[in-house]
C-alpha cells in the first residue's frame, strides 16, 4: 500500500519533470518561429524573447517571392533522400559482413572506414574539391550526394556494428540450417532485426545532409542545383543582415526535419521486433 | 555453416562498393592532408616541402601564439562533460521512455527537437540568451536578486568555455536518447517479467538487465560523444570563434582559421592530421577500456 | 621524405584513374573558362565587341541576395542588369554566395585553380596571395586605354601590386562619425570637433544615462575601426599605411598615445557597459533605437538610419572624426578608401572582350552603389540626378571631397595571418589584459618581425 502510494507520487514528480523538460526542448523551435515574424530591430535586442509587436508575414514573403526557394527545397529533399537510402544500405551490408561473417581483413576494413569518423571535415574540403573536379562531378548533384553518403557511412556503420553484435547467433544459424543463402539471411532475417537502428540512422543521416552548408556552397555553382541551406545563407549581407527572413527560411527548412522525425520515430517503435535482444 | 559465413563472393559484394567509394572520397582526403601538412603552402601558389617543420612549430615554437594544446584540453573538457553529464541524462530519459510511461510518444518527439534544429539556429538562440545587454539569463538573475551573479558570459575568460559547451551538451541529449531508446526497446519483455518474478527492484533491473544488454550501444554512444567533442566545431565557430582567445579555442576552429583565414594550408593540415591521430588513439583506448570491462563482466 | 611524397602522389593518381574509368570521362568544363560558342544567329548588337560571337562569362560574388535593400547589393544587381543589356552577345552567369562561405569558396577554388572568369574580392593583403599565385589577370596594359584617367587618384592603390594593376575600383567607403543630434541636445552636449569636446560629450551623455558610443566589439572589426582612426589622428595616414605595408613601425610614441586614448575610452565606459560582448548587430540596434548617441561606422549604415520605419530618421548627422591636439593627423585624413573590387581570372579566354564588359560593369556599379547611398564613386564624371540619393551619403561625399589621405581597413590591408594576429592582440588589449605599450610592441613584433 505504502509502496504503491510512493510509486504514484514518484510518477507525478517524474511526469512533472518530463513536461518541464519537454517545454525546454520545444523552446528553440518556438523562439525560431517567433523570431521569423519579427523586425530586425526586435531580433537584435529590442524584443528578443517576447511576441512580435507586429507579425511580420513580410519575412516569409521575402524568402519565398522572387527567390527559388521551392526548387532549392526540392533539391535538398532529393539529395538527402538518395543519401539516406544509399548510406543505409551500404553501411548495413558492410557492418553485417564485418560483424557476422568470418574473413581475415574484417578488422582492417572496419578500421579504415572508422577513420572517417576521425577526420575534421573542413580539412577535406580542398582534397574533395580536387577529386570531384577530376572525376567531373563538380557542379552536379553527385558532388553533394557522394560526399554526404560517404560522410554518413562511418557513423551509420558504427551504430549498426553495435546492433548487429548484440543479436543472438542462433537465429542466423537456424536459418542457414533451414537452407537460406547468405543474402537471404541478411535481407530477410538480419536486416529486419536492426530496423530500429536503421531508422535511427536514417534520422541522423537526414539531419546532417539536410543541414550541411560548406560542401553545398563550395561544390555547386549552378543556382538551379543549390540546396536550401545555401539559399538561406545567401540572405546574409556584407555588413548588415536581415535576420527575420533568415529565420523564416530556417522555419521552412526545419519543419520537414521535424515531420520526418515524427514519422520515422514512429517507425522505430513499430519496427521493434519484440525480444530481438535476449540475454 | 562455415561456408555460408565465409563466402568470399558474398563478402566482396557486401564490402567492396563501400570500401572503394570510401577510400576515394573518405580516406584519400586524409592522405592528402598528411601530404599538405609537410608543405609550407598558402593554398594559392606552389607549396614548399618542409618536412615536419610545421609540426615542430605548432607544438614547440608556436610562432603565431596559437596555443594549440590549450585548445586540445578544451575539447577534453567537453568530452568529460558529454560522458559524465550528457550520456547519463540521455540514458535516464531513454530508460524512462522505453520502459513505458504515459505520453511516451509525445516526450520522444519533443525531447528530440533541438537535434533537428540546425546548430546555426541554436547558436543564435544562445547568443541572445547569454547577451550581456539584453540576454534572458542576466535578466532572470537580476529579477531573482542575484545581480552579482551576472556575467558577460561569452567574453569573460572564466565563463566563456562553459557557456558554449553547456548548450552543445544540451542540444545533443536527444540524439543519444534516441540511440539508447531503440536499444532498450529491443530488449525482450520476458527478461523483465522473469526478473520481476524473482523480486528484482527497478534499480536492480536497470543495472543487471538493461545496462549489460545495451552495452554495445552505450559503447557506441561514448565513442561518438568523445570523438564528437574532440572534433567540436559548430557552436564555437558561431558563438565566439575562440574569443576571448585562447579561452574557447578548439582544434577545429583553429584549423579552419589557419586554412581559410590565415592562409596557412600546411599549418592547418598539421592540426587536421593531429586530430585524426588523436581521435584514433582515443578510440583505441576506449575500445580497450570496454574490452577489459567486458572481460570482467564475463568472468 | 621525398619517397613518401611520391608514393602519396602515385596513390592519388592511381585512384583518380580508377574513378575516372568508373565514371566515364564526360569532358565538361564546369563552366569555369569562358568557352567560345559560335552562335548560329550572327547578331550585331554588342557595340564594344570586336566580334559578335556569343561568349559566356562566369562570375562569383558575395552579393547573394537580389532582394536585399543594402546599397551595395542594389548597386551590384542594377549594374549586372545594365551590363547584360549593354552586351546582348555576352551571357553572364552569376553565382552569389553569402557571408563567410564566400571566402571559403574562392580560396578553395583558387587552390584547385578553378576560379570563375570574374570574381568579387577585397584588395590589399587579401588579394596578395591571388596575385602571387598567378591566379588573377594583370590589367596594367588593358587599363591604358584611358580608363586610368577616369578614376579618382589613389583608388587603385589596394589593387596594385609591384606596379601592376589587378582590379578596378568601384566605391570609396569611409568610416564616419554618426551622431544622434536629439540625444546630444537632450544631454546638452556639443557635436565634437576635437578630442576634448568628444570626452566632454561622453561625460555629458553618460550623466544623462545615455550610452555615448555604440561599439560591437564582439565582431572585432568595429573595435579595429576605433583603434585605426585614433592611430590616424595621432600618427597620420602616412605613418599608419607605412606600418601596415611593413615599411614603418607600429611601436611609435604617436601610436602609443593613440592606444592610451583608446584605453581611456574603454576605461571611462564611453562604449557602454559590455562593449566586448556586444555584436555589430547589437551596436547598430543601440544606435538605431536611440540608446547610444554616437557610432563610428561605414556608410553602409545610411540605408538603415534613413529607412522609412527608422526611429532616428532625420535626427542623425554625420561629421568628420574629431582632431586630436598634438597629433600628426588632421581632420581631413580618413579611415577608409577603395578596397573592394572584382578580379579577372588569369586564364580567361577572350581577354579583350571580357575587359570591355568588366570595365562597363565596374563603372556602372560604382555609380549605382553611390545612387543607392552606400559610398562615393571612385570613377570621375557626371553622376546625373542625385536628388534622390540619401542625404547622409551626399554629406559624406562633401566632407571627404577635401580628403588629404586615406588609410584602409586593417583586416584587408594586412594578409590573412597578420590580420588574425592583429585581432588577437587588439582583443587582448581591449579586454585590458595588456597595456597600450605592450599592445603596440606586440603588433610590431607580430606583423613586422625583426624591424
Amino acid at each position: 500500500m505504502i509502496s504503491a502510494l510512493r510509486t504514484k507520487w514518484s510518477n507525478v514528480v517524474l511526469q512533472f519533470f518530463l513536461i518541464a523538460f519537454a517545454v525546454v526542448q520545444l523552446y528553440p523551435l518556438v523562439w525560431l518561429v517567433l523570431t521569423s515574424f519579427k523586425t530586425n530591430l526586435e531580433i537584435t535586442g529590442s524584443n528578443v524573447i517576447g511576441l512580435p509587436s507586429k507579425w511580420m508575414f513580410e519575412n516569409y514573403k521575402y524568402v519565398w517571392v522572387g527567390s527559388d526557394l521551392a526548387r532549392n527545397f526540392a533539391n535538398s529533399l532529393w539529395y538527402t533522400a538518395i543519401t539516406v537510402v544509399a548510406s543505409g544500405l551500404l553501411a548495413s551490408m558492410v557492418s553485417y559482413a564485418v560483424t557476422r561473417m568470418k574473413w581475415k581483413l574484417s578488422k582492417l576494413v572496419l578500421l579504415i572506414i572508422m577513420s572517417g569518423l576521425m577526420i575534421p571535415v573542413h580539412a577535406t574540403l580542398l582534397p574533395l574539391f580536387i577529386i570531384l573536379r577530376d572525376v567531373h562531378l563538380l557542379n552536379t548533384p553527385w558532388a553533394l550526394i557522394v560526399p554526404y553518403t560517404v560522410n554518413a557511412i562511418p557513423t551509420a556503420m558504427f551504430i549498426l556494428v553495435g546492433f548487429f553484435s548484440a543479436l543472438p547467433r542462433e537465429l542466423e544459424e537456424a536459418s542457414v540450417v533451414d537452407g537460406c543463402s547468405i543474402y537471404q539471411v541478411f535481407f530477410r532475417i538480419m536486416l529486419p532485426l536492426v530496423k530500429p537502428a536503421l531508422v535511427s540512422i536514417s534520422i541522423f543521416t537526414f539531419l546532417s545532409a539536410w543541414n550541411e552548408l560548406m560542401f553545398a556552397n563550395t561544390f555547386i555553382n549552378k543556382s538551379s542545383l543549390m540546396t536550401i541551406t545555401v539559399a538561406i545563407n545567401s540572405l546574409r549581407g556584407l555588413h548588415t543582415t536581415e535576420y527575420g527572413p533568415i529565420a523564416a527560411g530556417m522555419v521552412i527548412a526545419t519543419l520537414p526535419t521535424i515531420l520526418m522525425y515524427i514519422f520515422l520515430s514512429d517507425k522505430v517503435q513499430k519496427s521493434i521486433v519484440a525480444g530481438a535482444i535476449k540475454g | 555453416m562455415q561456408q555460408v559465413f565465409g563466402n568470399k563472393k558474398a563478402i566482396a559484394v557486401f564490402v567492396l562498393p563501400t570500401l572503394i567509394l570510401f577510400i576515394v572520397v573518405g580516406f584519400l582526403p586524409i592522405v592528402q592532408s598528411v601530404y599538405y601538412s609537410l608543405l609550407e603552402w598558402d593554398g594559392f601558389g606552389k607549396g614548399k616541402f618542409v618536412g615536419f617543420a610545421l609540426y615542430q612549430d605548432l607544438f614547440v615554437n608556436d610562432t603565431y601564439g596559437i596555443k594549440f594544446l590549450n585548445s586540445v584540453w578544451n575539447t577534453f573538457y567537453l568530452a568529460i562533460l558529454s560522458v559524465c553529464v550528457q550520456l547519463p541524462f540521455a540514458f535516464f530519459l531513454a530508460h524512462v521512455l522505453a520502459r513505458g510511461i504515459k505520453g511516451e510518444k509525445f516526450y520522444r518527439t519533443f525531447f528530440f527537437i533541438p537535434v533537428t534544429i540546425s546548430s546555426a539556429v541554436i547558436g543564435l538562440l544562445f547568443l541572445s540568451v547569454l547577451n550581456p545587454n539584453y540576454g534572458v539569463l542576466n535578466i532572470v538573475l537580476d529579477q531573482l536578486g542575484l545581480g552579482s551573479w551576472k556575467h558577460d558570459w561569452l567574453t569573460e575568460d572564466k565563463t566563456a568555455l562553459s557557456s558554449i559547451f553547456l548548450p552543445a551538451v544540451w542540444q545533443w541529449v536527444g540524439y543519444y536518447m534516441l540511440l539508447m531508446y531503440a536499444a532498450i526497446k529491443g530488449i525482450s519483455e520476458d527478461l523483465f517479467e522473469a526478473a520481476k518474478i524473482d523480486g528484482a527492484s527497478g534499480w536492480r533491473m536497470t543495472f543487471s538487465i538493461v545496462i549489460p544488454l545495451i552495452a554495445p550501444i552505450i559503447k557506441v554512444c561514448v565513442i561518438f560523444a568523445v570523438i564528437g567533442s574532440l572534433k567540436f566545431f559548430d557552436l564555437t565557430f558561431i558563438m565566439t570563434n575562440g574569443a576571448p582567445q585562447p579561452a574557447t579555442d578548439v582544434p577545429s576552429t583553429l584549423m579552419y582559421n589557419a586554412i581559410f583565414r590565415r592562409n596557412m594550408y600546411g599549418y592547418g593540415s598539421v592540426m587536421a592530421v593531429f586530430m585524426v591521430l588523436e581521435c584514433l588513439l582515443v578510440y583505441f583506448a576506449l575500445q580497450r577500456l570496454f574490452r577489459s570491462r567486458e572481460e570482467e563482466v564475463a568472468r | 621524405m621525398k619517397l613518401f611524397k611520391k608514393t602519396a602522389m602515385t596513390g592519388l593518381a592511381a585512384t583518380l584513374l580508377f574513378t575516372l574509368a568508373a565514371c566515364g570521362s564526360g569532358n565538361n568544363n564546369n563552366g569555369n573558362s569562358a568557352s567560345v560558342q559560335p552562335s548560329a544567329t550572327a547578331e550585331n548588337s554588342a557595340p564594344a565587341s570586336p566580334s559578335d560571337e556569343k561568349i559566356k562569362i562566369t562570375m562569383w560574388s558575395q552579393f547573394s541576395d537580389p532582394n536585399s535593400k543594402d546599397g551595395g547589393f542594389i548597386g551590384f544587381y542594377k549594374a549586372l542588369e545594365a551590363t547584360k543589356a549593354q552586351f546582348p552577345n555576352v551571357e553572364i552567369e552569376h553565382t552569389g554566395i553569402g557571408g563567410e562561405a564566400y571566402k571559403t569558396k574562392i580560396k578553395t577554388a583558387s587552390a584547385a585553380d578553378e576560379l570563375p572568369d570574374i570574381f568579387f574580392s577585397w584588395g590589399g593583403g587579401f588579394a596578395q596571395p591571388f596575385v602571387a599565385g598567378n591566379r588573377v589577370l594583370s590589367l596594367q596594359d588593358l587599363a591604358q586605354d584611358g580608363t586610368m584617367d577616369n578614376l579618382v587618384p589613389g583608388t587603385t592603390d589596394n589593387f596594385t601590386f609591384n606596379g601592376n594593376l589587378y582590379g578596378l575600383p568601384t566605391n570609396i567607403s569611409t568610416a564616419n562619425l554618426y551622431v544622434n543630434t536629439e540625444l546630444f541636445a537632450s544631454a546638452g552636449a556639443k557635436v565634437p570637433t576635437t578630442w576634448e569636446e568628444l570626452t566632454a560629450a561622453i561625460d555629458a551623455l553618460k550623466a544623462k544615462g545615455i550610452t555615448p558610443i555604440a561599439l560591437g566589439g564582439k565582431d572585432r572589426w568595429p573595435a579595429m575601426f576605433w583603434n585605426s582612426i585614433l592611430d590616424i589622428r595621432m600618427g597620420g595616414t602616412a605613418a599608419v599605411n607605412a606600418a601596415l605595408t611593413k615599411t614603418g613601425s607600429f611601436d611609435t610614441p604617436e601610436f602609443q598615445e593613440a592606444s592610451r586614448k583608446y584605453k581611456q575610452l574603454f576605461d571611462t565606459k564611453a562604449f557602454g557597459a559590455n562593449p566586448l560582448g556586444t555584436s555589430y548587430d547589437d551596436s547598430i540596434n543601440m544606435f538605431l533605437t536611440g540608446k547610444a548617441a554616437m557610432l563610428y561606422m561605414g556608410a553602409w549604415v545610411n540605408g538603415q538610419i534613413d529607412a522609412p520605419d527608422s526611429q532616428v530618421k532625420g535626427k542623425v548627422d554625420v561629421v568628420k572624426f574629431p582632431e586630436i591636439a598634438g597629433g600628426k593627423g588632421n581632420a581631413d585624413e580618413w579611415h577608409g578608401g577603395s578596397g573592394e573590387s572584382f578580379f579577372i581570372n588569369a586564364k580567361v579566354a577572350n581577354k579583350e572582350r571580357v575587359w570591355k564588359v568588366y570595365k562597363f560593369f565596374m563603372e556602372t556599379m560604382a555609380k549605382e552603389v553611390f545612387m543607392a547611398g552606400s559610398g562615393s564613386s571612385a570613377w570621375k564624371g557626371d553622376l546625373g540626378d542625385t536628388s534622390k540619393v540619401d542625404p547622409l551619403a551626399i554629406k559624406i561625399g562633401q566632407l571627404s571631397s577635401t580628403a588629404t589621405g586615406f588609410s584602409y581597413w586593417w583586416d584587408q590591408m594586412l594578409n590573412g595571418n597578420d590580420t588574425e594576429s592583429m585581432f588577437a592582440s587588439l582583443m587582448q588589449f581591449s579586454a585590458g589584459k595588456i597595456t597600450p605599450e605592450e599592445f603596440n610592441k606586440e603588433l610590431q613584433s607580430k606583423i613586422n618581425p625583426g624591424k
